[in-house]
């Protein structure tokens, strides 16, 4: 079970967090004229890193506020967490 | 029967506490402190069970985790657990137990003729044998394997038993309580540091129990136990006998079970019989020790044929003699100290040492004590059935492959030592790269990757005073580092034998003209020669030889037959050992429980019921319940001998020709409030939300970005800047976090908050031509006409008292509202409605009937909403 470090919370448990997915994606512009290339780039395409790796995780039985936890997916490796207004840098 | 292999005054039992037991339905006596294996060995049973291939007859190998035969049957307090080792298991009142893998009996096990079958049953013999012809798989050969293989017979019953879970943190963990182990404990227990130590047996101290050293001008015993009294009055340490810690997985996350009640006749009231600790350690120091391994030779799985360490630790802390004319035979100086130990009690062993003339103050020992030892000798093979009676013994050559004439002993039992392995699955698992090191022929831990060190004899360090040292320094050094305290501690003086090095001799040839089976895993019966068979065949990795032979694949995961596979593998391949590497070590390193594993998430705990204010009103008027997500909905409600589907038919007609009401509770609402209200509801949803007037609801489909419909529901402007969205029964929680995820990460300029209120609203649907008449009668002082409350219109009323939310929303098409109130008025809501509603022939209806509406009408069902169909699709 990893250890997650909640910007909010501190470090807990992954049984409290929910997985949420690439945190790099960006949505397209509201009101934006958006092609099917860009939203399937939105919705499905993903790289799927071997190593370091910036994600999102939802603190669900905790702040339920939605962070930015940078892992490592290979060793699991936990780096860096920012909430979510903090920009990846 | 008397205990006629017990010696007196020897022993760390307590005489003064005799118990009786059943062994195979006959009663033995033991001892408290006893383990089942001591006690049977006590008693002169050597036969405890049979193998599992060739039913060869299975007597005891080690004394520990490590034991590959002695497994039994268990009976306690009404209940049987399969595959318990005899040597684990602590003695108690009214113990019962049986042998497993025999029939009829243990003495005369038919099974027995796979003995003389075994050229049909090599290596891969299930891939093999029973695969023609082809219709014979399912219906004769699988059953056929299953009754005469498997192990021990699961109950069927119920577990009665509790189990529990507990998470911990501390700052070390220390695994096992041998030197390494509390010496670190101690220094890092000193310096303030929360510490939990872990013993996977009853009896802390490991290998002090039996060693005979001096530390302080103690006894390896004394000082282990002054240093756990002294650990067990500090507040900032947690100490645990009979705890296994069984796992190393990411982040510093180690698993534990605590067997809590498993050596009692029966569990306390009150009392958990096993306890599950997820723990999180900043530091783990693993202190697990080494195992004996033992040195392969012909019919090496005679009754009577032990590890040496298990004789001298039967007879050290359980004062039991595996046998009066014991042989041993060792490559190192380690069978010296159970031959001596066998001598001071008036027992004259032999020993075979394979080595030519090893020089040491044990040997020295030895020799002086007037121990008859053959140096340069070897075992070729155990002789005798169910017991050892003799052994056929002979010289063996400097370059280890001649065998001199070969001589027949007396024997009653031969105690081997092959050298240690140290035990690094729990370093293994945390990720350490380990490496093999060549002067003890094994691998140890290499490069950590988690916070982890290994400690002592499961470093490969062999000698108390190097143990003792490096485990106070690392405890010290840790737990500095945490606390910042730096409390020296004087380091005691250590008084120990000096050994020498062992022989790297591991398997003893066949004798000329003999076809000895030479077992390496004792568990599966897996012998020299299925190895070759499989190398012969192609096999080359070793975890692909270890599927096809099922080496090491037993329930004590191999962990006396591992290492000298790999010697085999590497002598055939004519590799060195390192090449061809070791299996994976995964957890758990020793069987745990499933019942451990689940804790109290049985049954009905296994995941949380929710039930609405109005529940016990649908008990008492026989609703049959059915699970709608984590909630307990009414079906329908029986009348007479109604089922499903008349129940339902008549309810639903009900709301079609008078007025039905249906507990709405269930579904999911979240309350919406700020100035960017609207906008957020225009975004998430399909459809225009900007011009919503207050008091009015609207209905609402809601996407995920991919296009597939989430969730669909009516959401109601309560006043300017606050909403309240409902959702389906189902999807409440993923809505919520859906909406948070846009506000948090999307849109955070939008200035709304969420937050569910599901439980905070009681609600009632109340349905049919009727329904009017009802409501008016409800709310005397609203007007809830057509003109006054119209189709999707809202408004607030007093019910009796109690402050309501009406809505005019229809679920199944007809003519209808929904009634809120809070949770705790929910009942009151609930009655009134029955009460008022009788004149206009008022039914409660069910889920199954409110299905049955929505479909009529072609509304979507919630069944409906799968996650497989876009809006279109709908």
């Amino acid at each position: 079970m990893l250890h997650i470090k909640c910007p909010h919370c501190g470090w807990r448990s992954q049984n409290e967090f929910s997985y949420g997915g690439d945190a790099t994606v960006k949505r397209p512009e509201l009101g934006k004229e958006v092609s099917d290339q860009e939203w399937d780039n939105f919705v499905y395409n993903r790289k799927s890193l071997r190593g370091k790796h910036w994600e999102l995780w939802q603190h669900l039985s905790g702040c339920r506020q939605w962070i930015k936890v940078e892992r490592d997916t290979a060793t699991h490796e936990i780096f860096n967490s920012l909430k979510a207004s903090e920009e990846i840098s | 029967m008397t205990q006629s292999f017990r010696l007196e005054n020897v022993g760390l039992i307590n005489r003064n506490k005799k118990i009786s037991f059943k062994f195979n339905g006959k009663t033995y006596y033991g001892y408290e402190g006893d383990t089942l294996a001591s006690a049977l060995i006590a008693n002169g049973v050597h036969l405890v069970g049979r193998s599992f291939k060739y039913h060869r007859p299975r007597g005891f190998f080690g004394a520990g985790v490590d034991e590959p035969y002695a497994i039994v049957q268990l009976y306690r307090n009404g209940e049987t657990e399969p595959n318990v080792k005899a040597t684990e298991q602590e003695l108690f009142d009214g113990l019962e137990a049986t042998s497993v893998n025999c029939w009829p009996s243990v003495n005369f096990d038919i099974g027995a003729i796979n003995n003389f079958l075994k050229i049909f049953l090599p290596a891969g013999f299930y891939y093999k044998t029973f695969m023609w012809p082809k219709s014979f798989w399912y219906k004769v050969y699988e059953p056929f394997i299953r009754k005469a293989a498997g192990l021990g017979v699961a109950s069927i019953k119920h577990d009665k038993e509790r189990y529990e879970h507990k998470y911990e943190y501390c700052d070390l963990l220390i695994a096992g309580s041998g030197p390494s182990g509390l010496a670190s404990a101690y220094a890092a227990a000193k310096n303030g540091a929360r510490v939990i130590l872990a013993e996977d047996k009853s009896r802390f101290g490991g290998t002090l129990l039996t060693s005979e050293v001096n530390i302080g001008n103690q006894s390896g015993k004394e000082w282990a136990d002054g240093i756990i009294s002294e650990l067990k009055e500090m507040p900032n340490v947690t100490i645990k006998n009979r705890s296994q810690v069984f796992g190393y997985y990411d982040h510093n996350m180690l698993v534990m079970s605590e067997r809590i009640s498993d050596h009692l006749p029966k569990t306390k009231k009150f009392h958990p019989k096993q306890r599950l600790w997820y723990i999180r350690a900043k530091e783990v120091l693993i202190a697990s020790g080494s195992i004996e391994r033992p040195i392969v030779f012909g019919n090496n799985d005679t009754p009577g044929v032990m590890l040496s360490s298990a004789a001298k630790e039967y007879l050290k802390v359980y004062g039991v003699l595996v046998g009066k004319n014991p042989l041993i035979f060792t490559n190192n100086d380690s069978g010296y100290e159970t031959a001596i130990e066998f001598k001071k009690n008036g027992i004259d062993p032999v020993i075979l040492d394979t080595r030519k003339n090893p020089k040491s103050e044990i040997v020295d020992e030895a020799v002086n004590l007037g121990i008859n030892i053959k140096f340069s000798y070897v075992v070729v093979a155990a002789q005798g059935y169910k017991k050892v009676r003799s052994a056929d013994i002979a010289k063996i050559s400097d370059n280890k492959e001649q065998l001199g004439k070969i001589e027949n002993i007396k024997c009653d039992c031969i105690c081997v030592s092959g050298f240690w392995t140290p035990t690094i699955h729990l370093a293994s698992q945390s990720g350490n790269k380990t490496k093999f090191k060549e002067d003890i022929d094994a691998f140890v831990p290499g490069t950590s990757k988690q916070n982890e060190t290994t400690l002592g004899a499961a470093n490969g360090s062999y000698t108390l005073d190097e143990t003792l040292k490096s485990s106070f320094e690392t405890g010290h050094k840790l737990s500095k580092e945490i606390t910042n305290n730096d409390n020296k501690i004087s380091f005691p003086n250590v008084i120990e034998k000096k050994s020498t090095t062992h022989d790297k001799f591991w398997c003893v040839p066949l004798p000329e003209g003999k076809n000895y089976k030479r077992f390496l895993d004792f568990q599966n019966d897996v012998a020299v020669s299925d190895i070759e068979i499989a190398l012969k065949e192609g096999y080359r990795s070793i975890e692909h030889v270890k599927r096809y032979t099922t080496l090491g694949m037993a329930t004590d995961q191999g962990k006396t037959s591992n290492l000298n596979g790999l010697q085999l593998v590497s002598k055939i391949e004519n590799k060195v050992v390192p090449a061809v590497g070791h299996t994976t070590f995964r957890p758990p390193y020793t069987p745990v429980s499933i019942g451990a594993i689940v804790g109290r998430e049985v049954g009905k705990h296994s995941k949380p019921t929710r039930k609405s204010p109005m529940h016990a009103w649908h008990e008492k008027n026989n609703a049959v319940f059915v699970d709608a997500g984590v909630w307990l909905r009414p079906r329908y409600y029986k009348k007479g001998n109604e089922n499903l589907f008349e129940g339902s038919k008549r309810e639903a007609k009900n709301v079609r020709t008078n007025v039905g009401v249906c507990d709405v509770t269930t579904l999911g609402k979240i309350d919406i409030k700020g100035p960017d209200a609207a906008e957020l509801l225009n975004r998430v949803y399909t459809n225009a939300w900007l011009k919503l007037p207050v008091g009015k609801a609207r209905y609402g489909v809601m996407l995920r970005e991919d296009g597939i419909v989430m969730d669909d529901g009516t959401t109601t402007r309560i006043s300017e800047n606050h909403y309240h969205m409902t959702t389906t029964t189902a999807q409440a929680a993923n809505v919520l976090s859906h909406l948070e995820y846009y506000l948090q990460l999307v849109w955070p300029e939008l200035n709304v908050n969420v937050v569910s209120t599901t439980e905070q609203w009681a609600g009632a649907a109340i349905a049919g031509p009727k329904s009017r008449d009802l409501l008016q009668k409800l709310f005397p002082n609203s007007d809830v006409s057509n003109e006054g409350l119209p189709f999707m219109g809202f408004t607030e009323g007093d019910l009796f008292g109690v402050k309501a939310r009406i809505f005019r929303i229809s679920f199944s098409g007809e003519l209808a509202y929904e009634v809120n109130v809070e949770s705790n008025n929910g009942n009151f809501m609930w009655e009134k409605i029955m009460q008022i509603g009788q004149e206009f022939k008022i039914q409660p209806y069910g889920t199954e009937a409110l299905s049955t509406l929505r479909i009529e009408m072609g509304h979507v069902a919630g069944s409906e909403l799968d996650g497989r169909k876009t809006h279109k699709q709908h």
